[in-house]
C-alpha cells in the first residue's frame, strides 16, 4: 500500500489524471454579465462551461457534470454571492466564520484537476478559486475538531497580513486539531503567540509552495504505513461524503511557477492526501 | 440600452471587472440613468455635474477607488459616492470622504436602498450629508469589527462624538430625520456571517 514519495511537490500535480468536468448552467434567467463572469473564471482551465434549457426544471441552477453524471448542484445565486461577485479581499479581510453554503459544492467538487491560476490584476477570479478551497479546508479541520492540519505560507508574515487569516489560525490553534504552519521566518514574533507548531525554512519549496492539508485520522507515522482508509472502496466512499462529512481527508497543492502564477490541484483521495502529508512532514 | 425619462437620477458605476459593472447596470437600469466606467481614469472623465451618485469599487489596478474618491472630492462636483468593495473596512475608513460603504456581494435591493438614501440626503444639505457619512462608517465598522477593538479605537470614538455634534446642530429637523436615519441604518452594508 505504501507508494513511494516523489522528488518534488509538483510531481503530485503531474500524477493527476485529469478527468473531464463540466459546469452546466440550467434554465438561466439571470443576465448575460453573470455568465461572462463564470466563463472568465474558467477561461484558461480544462473545466468546460455549458448552458442548457430543459422544460419544467428549476431555474438558475449550476450542475457539476462528471462522466455524464451530475455530482453536485449549486444555485447560480449562491455561486454568485460566494464566488462570482466577490474577490479575494472578502476572504482575506473577513473576520467571521463562514456560514454553511459558503463553499459551493460545484467548486469544491473540481478536485483532481490541474489548474494554473493567475492573481490580481491579471485575473480577478482564478486565484480566488484556490483561496476558496484553502478556506474550505481550514473550515473542515475546525469543524472536525481533531486530526492534523498543515499549511505552507511562503513567508510566515503572510499569516498576519490580514486580520481574517490570523483569526482563522487562532481558532485552529485553540482547537484540538494538531496545526502546523510553514514558511520563511521573515517577521520574527508574528506567529509566536499562536498555539500552532511553526516550521521555518528557506528551501525553494518553503518559498514557493501553497499546501493546505487536513488529515483527520492519522498522525504522520501512521500515514505512510497503515492508513486504513486507503482502499479503493474507501476512496469511492470518500467521493460521496466530500461535502457532508467534515472528518475526511483533503489536500490542496499549489506551486508558484511565475510571478503570481500558481499551478495547482486539490484532492480527496485518502491515499494521495496521506502521501502529500508524509512528503510535507519528511521534506519540510 | 434603456428607455428612461431624462428626470431619472444619474448613477455612475465604476468597477474594473467589466461584467460586474455591467451586471449592476442591468439591475439598476429600470430605476436610474445608468453609466459605467471600467477603470479609475475613465471614471474621473465620466464624472460631471449630471452625475448624482457614484458606485465606486475600492480595488482597481491603476487609479484605485480610494484615489478616485480623493480626486472627485478635490473637484467641485457635488455627487454622492458609495464605496462598493470586498475589502472589509478597517478604522482607516474614518478619514475617507465617502458617503456610504457597501461590502460585496451586494443584492439588488441593497443597492437601490443605498442610492435612494443618497439622493434624499442630497436634498437635506451638508450637515445631514456629513451625519450620514459618519453614520455609515459607524454602521459598517460595528458590523465588521469586534466591540472590544472599537472601544479602544480613537478613530471610532471621534466618529461617535462627531455624530452627536451633528445631531445637535440639526435639532429642528430631528423628528423628520429619525425615521430616515433608522431606514438608512437598516441598509445591509455587510453580508451576514456568524460571529
Amino acid at each position: 500500500m505504501t507508494a513511494g514519495l516523489p522528488d518534488s511537490l509538483s510531481d503530485f500535480i503531474d500524477e493527476v489524471e485529469t478527468t473531464e468536468k463540466t459546469l452546466l448552467l440550467l434554465n438561466r434567467t439571470e443576465p448575460e454579465p453573470l455568465v461572462n463572469l463564470l466563463d472568465r473564471a474558467f477561461e484558461t482551465q480544462s473545466v468546460r462551461i455549458e448552458e442548457r434549457h430543459i422544460p419544467e426544471g428549476d431555474t438558475d441552477q449550476v450542475c457539476l457534470v462528471e462522466d455524464g453524471r451530475v455530482t453536485a448542484t449549486t444555485s447560480f445565486a449562491d455561486l454568485s454571492e460566494t464566488f462570482l461577485l466577490i474577490n479575494a479581499d472578502r476572504y482575506r479581510t473577513s473576520t467571521g466564520r463562514p456560514e454553511t453554503g459558503t463553499f459551493p459544492a460545484v467548486l469544491t467538487g473540481l478536485d483532481d484537476i490541474e489548474f494554473t491560476v493567475r492573481g490580481f490584476p491579471e485575473s480577478n477570479k482564478e486565484k480566488l478559486l484556490l483561496i476558496v478551497i484553502s478556506r474550505f479546508i481550514e473550515d473542515r479541520a475546525l469543524n472536525c475538531g481533531r486530526g492534523t492540519f498543515h499549511s505552507t505560507f511562503q513567508r510566515l508574515s503572510r499569516l498576519d497580513d490580514e486580520f481574517g487569516t490570523r483569526r482563522m489560525y487562532e481558532w485552529l490553534g485553540e482547537s484540538d486539531v494538531d496545526t502546523h504552519v510553514y514558511g520563511v521566518r521573515d517577521d520574527p514574533g508574528v506567529v509566536d503567540d499562536l498555539d500552532v507548531t511553526v516550521h521555518e525554512g528557506t528551501t525553494h519549496e518553503y518559498r514557493r509552495s501553497w499546501v493546505v492539508l487536513f488529515d483527520p485520522d492519522s498522525d504522520v507515522d501512521a500515514a505512510g504505513t497503515a492508513a486504513p482508509d486507503s482502499t479503493g472502496e474507501a476512496a469511492a466512499a470518500s467521493a460521496g461524503r466530500r461535502v457532508g462529512d467534515a472528518c475526511s481527508p483533503v489536500a490542496l497543492v499549489a506551486l508558484e511557477t511565475g510571478p503570481n502564477v500558481w499551478r495547482s490541484m486539490w484532492t480527496y483521495d485518502p491515499e494521495r492526501v496521506s502521501r502529500i502529508h508524509r512528503y510535507v512532514a519528511e521534506t519540510f | 440600452m434603456s428607455t428612461h425619462s431624462t428626470e431619472d437620477p444619474t448613477v455612475l458605476i465604476v468597477d474594473d471587472e467589466q461584467d460586474v459593472a455591467d451586471l449592476y447596470a442591468f439591475r439598476l437600469d429600470d430605476h436610474y440613468d445608468v453609466r459605467t466606467a471600467y477603470n479609475g481614469q475613465d471614471a474621473l472623465a465620466a464624472v460631471d455635474d449630471t452625475v448624482d451618485v457614484v458606485l465606486l469599487d475600492r480595488r482597481m489596478p491603476g487609479l484605485t477607488g480610494d484615489e478616485v474618491l480623493a480626486k472627485i472630492r478635490e473637484s467641485n462636483h457635488e455627487c454622492r459616492v458609495i464605496m462598493v468593495t470586498a475589502i472589509d473596512p478597517d478604522v482607516d475608513i474614518v478619514d475617507m470622504e465617502f458617503d456610504d460603504y457597501l461590502c460585496k456581494p451586494i443584492g439588488k435591493e441593497t443597492l437601490i436602498d443605498a442610492i435612494d438614501h443618497q439622493l434624499t440626503a442630497t436634498a437635506y444639505g451638508d450637515i445631514v450629508q456629513e451625519l450620514f457619512s459618519a453614520t455609515s462608517k459607524i454602521g459598517v465598522l460595528e458590523a465588521e469589527k469586534p466591540p472590544e477593538e472599537l472601544e479602544t479605537s480613537e478613530e471610532y470614538q471621534r466618529l461617535k462624538d462627531r455624530v452627536e455634534e451633528l445631531r445637535a446642530q440639526q435639532d429642528d429637523l430631528i423628528a423628520e430625520l429619525d425615521d430616515f436615519e433608522a431606514a438608512f441604518n437598516a441598509i445591509d452594508r455587510a453580508p451576514k456571517e456568524s460571529a
